[in-house]
């Protein structure tokens, strides 16, 4: 049964909409793991703790399901680090010494993320280089102009406009960015699950060849989904700034990886063809819930990153097996 | 898609993004021209070159280079500063690079006992001088000539000496360190250890990360998991920013005290709420402005090398405001 077909399959029944078959391994493994984090500590379920984790999420979040779109396509993005830094930047400077009203000034940071975004399509398609070059290439570029932008100091933004509390602000104590994460999370899942560009999204990463034969416009998709995540990476990048009142050109730093490890974490196949919106979403809850059971439970500094690395390890070996066992 | 389309598509891209260069650009030669007063310059010609442990976006280290450019610029000198991004080999091979460069001086921040020992000693048998700045091996023989910069162990202690009096006997603080491990971080808590010692306070290190979102919910958790914490003592500066957001966020004003490093954007409005009793600002433009002065003076009077402490100043209520405008001038 070709991949399509299966894809197909999978959109009837009511259920399997929503979780997709692969899904259900890493909504178990969630769900194992604060049952096992609930049992460490009593305090990991409660409201307040929650709130922490879904506060700071929708960062790395927002990102990690540009990067599922694009790994699926069977392409990487190592500048959403210098993204998240850049297109921010210019989105606070536009708005604090030019004037522009921040609204406006926001627009146009996600206009410049979505041009590195189509800069990076563009390059890796048309001249043909791999975008893991492409992107690293890119990636030092856009940290060296926003250093030269902002001489490597912070430029202020004002945390009490309406544009920033209605990205990074409160409803009745709830942060509203998890919301947003939520929301474009959504979106990118109805695109990647039922409609046609989505479908190609899936084929082109699965197998490049076959798709051009089925006359699947590939560089077009690829070069979509690199316009995708340059956006969503400025919109991120733009909700830190909202919600530290700065933008600073050392933001970002890591991201890349840490957006990398919550799609991979997720099940996404880093070969492409393969993932879910859904498993990235609990990838990127992982990631943070994980650091948080750690940091609850006293465990000291220097073995901090241990623990960390072991029980993701751990988690997505799990996730492994038990979707082993299901095909 | 069309050879056109993609012309014209990347055209439009091209231009949107250079154009908020340009705009943002315009808007930093604005910033800079309220920046130090020039005096104009003696004209000595000597070219000098630093080599930098730091990130080069990090605000602390942009007023290191502020300093030194300043200095340049007073004595007439060619200054370049080079960043490692806190890559010790890589520092080493900047070392290098800039010995076969030839220049006039050196200086190095020295964050490893032995790394830096052999590189150093390659530049003096060449006839150039090399002293460090802002860090320095304060442990094992190294052969630079001077030390331009405080004691990180001392800085720790007078941080940990300052909060004493919000503080007392039983009570317990966590310090979050960006990267664990770092001689700053290493020697800063540990001066600040000596002083909670002093009066019976319990400590804990954070392993607190580097990126905002991490560190924010690091703290909050430690908080959350710790509830018997009285305060936050930060060896750097983004933890300092980002425990004040955190306290204010989570209402524990009256609870949790904050004390750390430097005055990145958020850090002036706590301290001025009360909430970050108060941060040492370790002065790093006269770290970059003496270590050029003094490889000038060596230069020019052939004068020998000296250390030179750049101070603890102490910013808190006082004088809060005061020093928030020498932050706008890139100065403190």
């Amino acid at each position: 049964m070709s991949k399509v077909q299966k894809k197909t399959k999978h959109r009837t029944g009511n259920l399997k909409k929503v979780l997709r078959y692969k899904d259900i391994s890493i909504v178990i493994i969630t769900i194992a793991l604060f049952t096992i984090f609930t049992l460490v500590n009593k305090k990991f379920l409660t409201k307040e703790n929650l709130f922490i984790i879904v506060k700071t999420t929708p960062e790395l979040g927002i990102i990690a399901i540009g990067m599922t779109m694009l790994i699926i396509s069977g392409e990487f993005d190592l500048s959403v680090g210098s993204t998240f830094a850049f297109a921010p930047f210019i989105m606070a400077s536009l708005s604090e010494r030019m004037g522009l009203h921040p609204v406006f000034a926001l627009i146009m940071g996600i206009i410049v993320g979505v041009g590195i975004g189509f800069i990076n399509g563009i390059i890796t398609t048309k001249v043909g280089i791999p975008s893991f070059i492409t992107t690293l290439g890119t990636m030092m570029a856009w940290r060296g102009a926003v250093l030269l932008a902002s001489a490597g100091f912070p430029q202020a933004f004002q945390r009490d406009l309406p544009v920033a509390r209605l990205f990074a602000g409160r409803l009745s104590g709830f942060p509203v960015q998890f919301i947003w994460f939520i929301v474009f999370a959504i979106i990118m899942w109805i695109i990647l699950e039922n409609t046609r560009f989505g479908n190609w999204t899936y084929v082109t990463g699965g197998n490049r060849n076959a798709s051009v034969a089925l006359g699947i416009p590939v560089d077009r998709v690829k070069i979509i989904n690199f316009m995708i995540i340059g956006g969503l990476a400025a919109l991120a990048g733009s909700i830190q700034v909202f919600r530290m009142g700065s933008a600073y050109s050392n933001a970002g730093l890591g991201m890349e990886l840490q957006a990398i490890g919550a799609t991979v974490i997720g099940g996404t196949m880093l070969t492409g063809g393969s993932g879910t919106i859904i498993g990235t979403i609990m990838g990127t809850i992982i990631i943070f819930s994980v650091e948080n059971i750690i940091i609850l439970s006293g465990a000291p500094a220097f073995w901090f990153r241990t623990f960390v690395g072991v029980i993701i390890i751990v988690a997505v070996s799990a996730h492994v097996l038990i979707q082993g066992r299901r095909d | 898609m069309s050879k056109r389309r993609v012309l014209w598509i990347s055209l439009v891209a091209v231009m949107i993004i250079s154009s908020s260069l340009f705009m943002v650009g315009a808007g930093t030669k604005e910033a800079e021209e309220v920046v130090p007063a020039k005096v104009g310059g003696a004209g000595l010609g000597y070219k000098f070159i630093l080599v930098s442990h730091g990130s080069s976006g990090d605000p602390f280290h942009s007023v290191v280079k502020q300093g030194m450019e300043d200095a340049g610029l007073v004595y007439g000198c060619a200054v370049q500063l080079l960043f490692s991004e806190g890559d010790n080999a890589k520092q080493v091979d900047l070392m290098e690079q800039a010995i076969s460069a030839g220049p006039d001086g050196i200086g190095i921040s020295i964050v490893d006992p032995v790394a830096f020992d052999e590189v150093i000693q390659k530049a003096l048998d060449k006839g150039i001088p090399v002293i460090s700045f802002n860090n320095d091996d304060a442990n094992t023989p190294n052969p630079r000539l001077a030390y331009i910069g405080a004691a990180e162990r001392a800085v720790g202690y007078q941080l940990g000496k300052t909060m004493q009096q919000y503080l007392k006997r039983g009570d317990h603080v966590v310090i979050p360190e960006e990267v664990p491990g770092m001689s700053y971080a290493v020697n800063r808590s540990a001066g600040i250890i000596d002083a909670m010692d002093e009066i019976g306070v319990t400590t804990e290190e954070l392993d607190a990360g580097y990126e905002r979102a991490t560190t924010t919910s690091r703290i909050e958790s430690y908080l959350m998991g710790h509830p018997e914490t009285d305060g936050i003592l930060n060896v750097g500066g983004l933890t300092t920013e980002v425990a004040g957001m955190v306290v204010e966020d989570r209402g524990l004003e009256n609870k949790v005290v904050v004390g750390g490093f430097d005055l990145l954007p958020n850090t002036g409005p706590a301290i001025k709420k009360g909430i970050t009793k108060a941060v040492i600002d370790q002065q790093p433009y006269l770290q970059g402005y003496y270590t050029v002065v003094q490889l000038a003076m060596m230069k020019y009077g052939k004068f020998a090398a000296f250390d030179i402490d750049t101070g603890r100043g102490i910013v808190d209520t006082s004088n809060v405001d005061e020093v928030l405008e020498l932050v706008g001038m890139r100065i403190r």
